[in-house]
C-alpha cells in the first residue's frame, strides 16, 4: 500500500482558533466558516420566507387591501434578491465550504483567510441590503432591476442603490469563495485522488466556482454603471440620452442565467452523493454525469437572451438562443436518467435525506420540462412574465435546489454536529413540505395560462383566479409548517439527537472517514485514495504527516503523483492559480466594459465622440506601460538568479514606468475636462471614462502590489523574497494582465474608434 | 447498515397516497374554475403558437410520465427490505447513448418546428389584406392606443376589427412595459427608445382581458387592457364615433362641467378634441364616456367611481400620477363628472 509525503499537501498545523464566541468572529477554519454560511443563509431564508407568506396573504383574495403596492413591491423584490443572493447560493457555498475540503482529504481551503473575508463580505452585503428596511426604502424594482425603472426619476429613493450596493458587496464575497473552491480542488486533493475519483459534489462545486467567476463580473459592471448613472450623471441606461435599456438586460442575464446553474449544479452534486449511499450502489454513469455538468457550465454561458425573447430581438438571434437553451436539456436529462440508473437494482433506504433527494427528481423534472417550453420561443412569448414562469422557476429552485439542500441538511447534519436528526420529525417535515410546495406552486401554471401576470400586488376578480390563489396561500401555510417542523427538529436533535458516530449512513466519501464533528485539522493523517469510493477500501491506510510525521514513511513514488493528476495547472502555486482564476474573472468584467464602449461609442445623441482623443499623446504614454511588462520580466529573471539588487532595480523601473503611464492619463483627462468633455457629457464619454478609469484603478492596484514587493526586498532586510516566490509570480501575472487589457483598450478606443 | 437509523420499518406511509390525491386535485382544479385564456387563442397567430405549445405539452407529459414511471417502479421494486445484494452495474454505454441521443433528436425536431412557427407568426401581412396600424404606447400606468390612419386615440380600451390583420407598433414612454392579451397568443415588450412590431389577426368578436406583464413600478398591477373585438361594421361605427370631436355638453350641468374642466389644471395633462384642452401627458378624454374602465382597470367607469377618482385618485389607485382635486366643490365635481361621462 503506497503512502505519501513530500510533494503532497500535508496537514498544516492548525491556525490557533480562539475560544468562545470571539472564535466565530476570528475563525479561518473552513468548517466554522461553512457553519456561519449555513446559519446566516438560514436566517435569511426565514426572513425571505416571511416575505413570501406576507405576499401570499395579500394575494389570497382578489383586490385585497392587506398590503399596498409599495409594500408588496418591496416584498417581492427582497424575496427574490434574498433567495438568490443570500439563501440558495450561499447555502450551497456553505456546504461546499464545509465538505469540499473534507471530501478531497484536505486540511482546509487553499486560502483560509480569503475564505473568512468572503463570508464577512457576504454577511455585510446582506445586512446592507436589509438595512434598507430600517430606512423604509427596501428595493422595489424587482430582483433583475430593469433599467430605466431603476434610474431617476422613476426611482427617486435610495432603494435601487441599496439593491445595487448590497448585492455588489455580496457578489465580491461570492467571487472570492468561488476562486477559493477552484484552487482548493486543483491543489489540495489527497494523494491518489485523481480526477476520475473526485466525488461528484466536488466536481459540481468546481463547475459552480468557474461559473461564478465567469458570470458575476458583468453584474458588477452593470451595477457600477447603474450607480454612476444615478449619482454621477452618466447616460448608460437612459433612453432620453440614447442609452439602451436592452444593454442592462444583456449584462444582467449574462450573469443571471448562469446564476440559475450556480444554484442548481451544487444541488445536482448533493443529489449525486445522497442517492448512491441510500441506494447502496455506486453512482451510475459517473463520467457522463460529470461531463454533463461541464456541458451545462459551457452552455449556460450561451443562453442568456432566452430571458429576452419578448423584447423584440430578430428571428436569428432568438433562434440561436432558443437552440442553445434547448440543448441544455440534454445534459440535464443525462443527469436525471443517471440518477434513475443509480436507483435501478439498488437496495433503497427511505431516510429523510433520501426522500428529499427522491422528490427532487420529479420536481426538478417538472421545472426542466417547462424550462424547455421557455426555450420554444413562441411559447415563451405567451408564457413569460406570467405566473407560468413563477411556477417554472420555483420548481427549479424550490423543488430542485431547496429540496436538494434539505436532503443535504438531513444527510450531513450528523457529520457537522455529531448527532442524527430525528427521522420521525423528518418524515413529517418531508411530507408537509412536499404537499405544501406543490399546492403552492403547481396551480401557478394554470394561473399563468389564465392570464395572471407576475409581480402584481393584486388582481381583478376574474373567474377562477381567487380560488386558485387561495389554494396557493393555503399551500404556503403548509410549507411554513414544514419549515417550523424542520427548525424544531434541528433544535431537539442538536440537544438530544442520537449520537451519529463517524459514518452513520455507511457512506463512502472521505468526509465520513473522520470523526463527527471533525477535528480542527480534519484528518489525523492524510488519507490515500485508491478508488472512487475510498471508504470501501478494506482499510484506510493512514499516512502520518505534519510535524509528527513518520520519518520512516517511504516517499510517494512519481507514479502516485501522476495518478493524482498533477497537470500543468496543478504545478503552479496556489497563489498563482488563484491569480489566474481572478484574472479569468477580470477578463469578463473588462469584457463587459469594453462591450459597453463598443455598443455606445457612436450612439451619443449629441456632443463629442472619440475624435476628441489625442491618439499620439496616449500612444506615447502607452509605450511606458507596454515597456513596464518587459522590465518586470527582467526583474523576475534577476530574482530567479538570486540577485535581489537587480530585482529591486528593475522593479523600481517598472513602478516608474507605471507612474509615467498614470501621469500621462492624468494629463489626458485634464485636457479633456478643460474642453468640457466630462464623465456625464454623453454616451461616449460615459463609456470612455468608465472603461479607462477602471483600467487606471487596476494599474494603481498593480503599482501598490509592486511597491509592496519592492518594500519586502529593500536593502537591509533579511532573506525576504525567495526565488520563484509565488507572491512575486502572482503579482507579475496581474501586471502583465493589466498591460494586456490596455493593449485591447488602446486598439479598440484609440486605434479603431478614434481614427 | 450498522449504525444508521432504520427508517424502512414502515411501508411508504400515507404520504404517496396523499400525493396522488394532491396531484389529481391540482390537475382537476382549473377544469372547474377559470378559463385558460392563454391556451384558448382567438387569433390565427395565436392558434399556431398554441398548437406548438400543445406539442411541447405532449412531449413534456411523455417525459414526465417516463421519469415518474421509472421512479415509481424503482421505488417499489428495489426497496431495502427485499433480499439480495444491490447490483454492481454502474455503467452502461448503450443506455447513456440512448438517453443522450433520443432527447437530442427530439429537441432538434422541436427546434425546427419552433423556427417555422416563429417565422410564420412574425410574417408581415400582405398589403392586400389591408392591415390596420395601431400604435401602442405603455405609460406609467396606462396604455395609449393610437390609430394614426384613422385619427383616433384612446386609452386602456383597445377596439379591433375581426378578420383583418392588425399591426401593433409597440413602444414605451417611460420605463419598460409589456403588451399582453393572453387570447392574442403572445406578448411584446414596450421599450422606451425602441419600436417593436407584432401582428395578429383576431378571428372572433368578443371582449378580452389583457395586462402589462413587465414590472413597471408601483401600479404595475393596474395597467390592464380591455380588448373589444368587433365585426368590421361595428368597428367602423366605433371609429366614426371616435373620429368626431368631443360631444357638446347636453345639459346645463354638463356645460358648467366643461367650464370646470377648462379652468382647472386638467388641461395640462389631458386632451379633449374640439376644446382648448390639448395636454399630452395623461389619457385622451375625448370619448371618456364610451369607455368601460377607469384607471387602466382599477374600477369600472361609473359616475360614482369617476368622482372618487378625481377627488381621491391616490386612494383609488395609490401612486397614480394624477393629482387629487380635493378643493373642488361638490357642485363643481358633480358638474365635471356629468360633462365627462357625457363624452361618448
Amino acid at each position: 500500500m503506497a503512502v505519501a509525503s513530500g510533494p503532497y499537501p500535508r496537514p498544516r498545523p492548525a491556525p490557533p482558533e480562539r475560544e468562545g464566541l470571539l472564535g466565530w468572529f476570528t475563525t479561518v477554519d473552513h468548517k466554522r466558516i461553512g457553519i456561519l454560511y449555513l446559519l446566516t443563509s438560514g436566517v435569511f431564508f426565514l426572513v425571505s420566507g416571511v416575505e413570501a407568506l406576507l405576499m401570499r396573504l395579500q394575494l389570497a383574495t382578489p383586490e385585497a387591501e392587506f398590503l399596498g403596492p409599495g409594500a408588496y413591491n418591496q416584498l417581492f423584490t427582497m424575496h427574490g434578491t434574498t433567495m438568490i443572493f443570500l439563501v440558495i447560493t450561499p447555502l450551497l457555498l456553505g456546504f461546499a465550504n464545509y465538505f469540499l475540503p473534507l471530501m478531497i482529504g484536505a486540511r482546509d481551503m487553499a486560502f483560509p483567510r480569503l475564505n473568512a473575508l468572503s463570508y464577512w463580505l457576504f454577511l455585510f452585503g446582506g445586512l446592507l441590503l436589509h438595512f434598507s428596511f430600517v430606512e423604509g426604502r427596501a428595493p422595489d424594482v424587482g430582483w433583475f432591476a430593469y433599467a430605466p425603472l431603476t434610474e431617476r426619476p422613476y426611482t427617486t429613493t435610495s432603494s435601487a442603490d441599496y439593491w445595487a450596493l448590497g448585492t455588489l458587496v455580496t457578489s465580491i464575497g461570492t467571487i472570492a469563495t468561488a476562486l477559493n473552491l477552484v484552487v482548493t480542488v486543483l491543489t489540495l486533493r489527497a494523494p491518489g485522488m485523481t480526477w476520475s475519483r473526485v466525488p461528484v459534489f466536488v466536481w459540481m462545486s468546481v463547475f459552480t466556482g468557474l461559473l461564478i467567476l465567469w458570470a458575476f463580473p458583468t453584474l458588477t459592471a452593470a451595477q457600477v454603471m447603474l450607480l454612476l448613472d444615478r449619482h454621477l450623471g452618466t447616460d448608460f441606461f437612459k433612453p432620453a440620452e440614447g442609452g439602451d435599456p436592452l444593454l442592462w438586460q444583456h449584462l444582467f442575464w449574462w450573469f443571471g442565467h448562469p446564476e440559475v446553474y450556480i444554484m442548481v449544479l451544487p444541488a445536482f452534486g448533493i443529489i449525486s452523493e445522497v442517492i448512491p449511499v441510500f441506494a447502496r450502489k455506486a453512482i451510475f454513469g459517473y463520467a457522463f454525469l460529470v461531463t454533463a455538468g461541464a456541458l451545462i457550465l459551457f452552455y449556460s454561458l450561451l443562453v442568456w437572451a432566452h430571458h429576452m425573447f419578448a423584447v423584440g430581438l430578430s428571428v436569428p438571434v432568438n433562434a440561436f438562443f432558443g437552440a442553445a437553451s434547448m440543448i441544455i436539456a440534454v445534459p440535464t436529462g443525462i443527469k436525471v436518467f443517471n440518477w434513475l440508473g443509480t436507483l435501478w437494482g439498488g437496495r433503497i433506504r427511505f431516510t429523510t435525506a433520501m426522500l428529499f433527494a427522491l422528490a427532487f427528481i420529479p420536481l426538478f423534472t417538472i421545472g426542466g420540462i417547462t424550462g424547455v417550453q421557455f426555450a420554444v420561443v413562441p411559447v415563451d412569448w405567451q408564457t413569460t412574465d406570467t405566473y407560468y414562469v413563477v411556477a417554472h422557476f420555483h420548481y427549479v429552485l424550490g423543488g430542485g435546489s431547496l429540496f436538494a439542500i434539505l436532503a443535504g441538511i438531513y444527510y450531513w447534519f450528523p457529520k457537522i454536529t455529531g448527532r442524527l436528526l430525528d427521522e420521525r420529525l423528518g418524515r413529517w417535515n418531508f411530507w408537509t413540505m412536499f404537499i405544501g410546495f406543490n399546492l403552492t406552486f403547481f396551480p401557478m401554471h394554470f394561473l399563468g395560462l389564465m392570464g395572471m401576470p407576475r409581480r402584481v400586488y393584486t388582481y381583478p376578480d376574474l373567474s377562477g383566479w381567487g380560488a386558485l390563489n387561495l389554494a396557493q396561500t393555503v399551500g404556503a401555510g403548509i410549507t411554513a409548517v414544514a419549515v417550523l417542523i424542520l427548525l424544531w427538529n434541528l433544535y431537539v436533535s442538536l440537544r438530544r439527537g442520537r449520537p451519529a458516530g463517524d459514518n452513520p449512513w455507511d457512506a463512502w466519501t472521505l468526509e465520513w472517514a473522520t470523526t463527527s464533528p471533525p477535528p480542527a485539522y480534519n484528518f489525523v493523517a492524510v488519507p490515500v485514495v485508491r478508488s472512487r469510493r475510498p471508504l470501501l477500501q478494506e482499510a484506510l491506510p493512514p499516512v502520518r504527516g505534519g510535524a509528527g510525521g513518520d520519518p520512516a514513511a517511504p516517499e510517494a513514488g512519481p507514479a502516485l503523483r501522476r495518478e493524482a493528476g498533477h497537470g500543468v495547472l496543478e504545478r503552479l502555486s496556489p497563489v498563482s492559480l488563484g491569480m489566474l482564476a481572478f484574472i479569468s474573472s477580470e477578463v469578463v468584467f473588462f469584457g463587459g466594459l469594453i462591450g459597453t464602449y463598443v455598443w455606445y461609442w457612436d450612439r451619443s445623441l449629441a456632443g463629442p465622440g472619440p475624435e476628441v482623443l489625442d491618439v499620439p499623446l496616449v500612444a506615447l504614454f502607452s509605450l511606458a506601460l507596454f515597456a513596464s511588462s518587459g522590465t518586470l520580466v527582467l526583474a523576475e529573471r534577476r530574482l530567479d538568479r538570486g540577485s535581489r539588487r537587480g530585482f529591486r532595480l528593475w522593479l523600481l523601473a517598472t513602478i516608474g514606468l507605471g507612474l509615467l503611464f498614470l501621469a500621462g492619463q492624468a494629463t489626458e483627462y485634464t485636457s479633456l475636462y478643460r474642453e468640457d468633455v466630462r464623465l456625464g457629457t454623453n454616451l461616449f464619454t460615459s463609456a470612455f471614462f468608465t472603461l479607462t478609469g477602471f483600467h487606471a484603478a487596476h494599474v494603481t492596484a498593480g503599482l501598490v502590489s509592486l511597491a509592496a514587493l519592492a518594500w519586502l526586498t529593500r536593502p537591509g532586510t533579511g532573506p525576504g523574497l525567495r526565488r520563484g516566490s509565488p507572491a512575486a509570480n502572482a503579482i507579475s501575472i496581474y501586471w502583465h494582465f493589466v498591460d494586456a487589457v490596455w493593449v485591447v483598450i488602446f486598439s479598440v478606443v484609440y486605434l479603431w474608434t478614434a481614427t | 447498515m450498522p449504525t444508521g437509523p432504520n427508517p424502512t420499518r414502515r411501508r411508504l406511509p400515507r404520504g404517496p397516497r396523499w400525493a396522488a390525491v394532491l396531484a389529481a386535485g391540482l390537475v382537476a382544479t382549473p377544469a372547474c374554475t377559470g378559463r385558460l385564456d392563454g391556451y384558448d387563442p382567438v387569433t390565427s397567430q395565436g392558434e399556431t403558437i398554441t398548437d406548438l405549445f400543445s406539442l411541447t405539452n405532449v412531449l413534456g407529459l411523455l417525459v414526465a410520465l417516463l421519469v415518474a414511471g421509472v421512479l415509481g417502479y424503482v421505488l417499489l421494486r428495489y426497496r431495502a427490505r427485499r433480499p439480495g445484494e444491490p447490483s454492481r452495474v454502474h455503467e452502461h454505454r448503450a443506455l447513456e447513448i440512448t438517453w443522450t441521443a433520443t432527447p437530442a433528436v427530439l429537441l432538434a425536431g422541436l427546434f425546427v418546428v419552433t423556427v417555422l412557427v416563429m417565422v410564420d407568426v412574425d410574417e408581415d401581412p400582405p398589403p392586400a389584406e389591408n392591415p390596420l396600424l395601431v400604435q401602442v404606447v405603455g405609460n406609467n400606468w396606462w396604455w395609449e392606443f393610437r390609430y394614426p390612419e384613422l385619427g383616433v386615440v384612446t386609452a386602456n380600451e383597445l377596439h379591433v376589427p375581426v378578420g383583418r390583420p392588425i399591426r401593433f407598433e409597440i413602444t414605451g414612454d417611460d420605463v419598460i412595459h409589456s403588451f399582453w392579451v393572453p387570447r392574442f397568443g403572445r406578448k411584446m415588450d414596450a421599450i422606451p427608445g425602441r419600436t417593436n412590431v407584432m401582428t395578429v389577426t383576431v378571428e372572433e368578436p368578443g371582449t378580452y382581458q389583457g395586462a402589462c406583464t413587465e414590472f413597471c413600478g408601483l401600479q404595475h398591477a393596474w395597467m390592464r387592457i380591455l380588448v373589444v373585438a368587433q365585426t368590421p361594421q361595428e368597428f367602423q361605427a366605433w371609429v366614426a364615433l371616435q373620429q368626431a370631436p368631443a360631444r357638446a355638453p347636453q345639459s346645463d350641468v354638463a356645460l358648467q362641467g366643461r367650464a370646470v374642466f377648462l379652468r382647472n389644471t386638467c388641461i395640462n395633462c389631458h386632451a379633449i378634441q374640439g376644446t382648448i384642452a390639448q395636454g399630452q401627458v395623461g389619457p385622451d378624454l375625448t370619448h371618456l364616456g364610451s369607455r368601460q374602465i377607469l384607471g387602466a382597470g382599477v374600477v369600472p367607469n361609473t359616475p360614482e367611481n369617476l368622482k372618487r377618482f378625481i377627488r381621491n385618485a391616490q386612494e383609488v389607485k395609490p401612486g397614480v400620477l394624477m393629482p387629487q382635486f380635493q378643493t373642488l366643490s361638490d357642485e363643481d365635481l358633480e358638474a365635471l363628472v356629468a360633462y365627462l361621462e357625457g363624452l361618448e
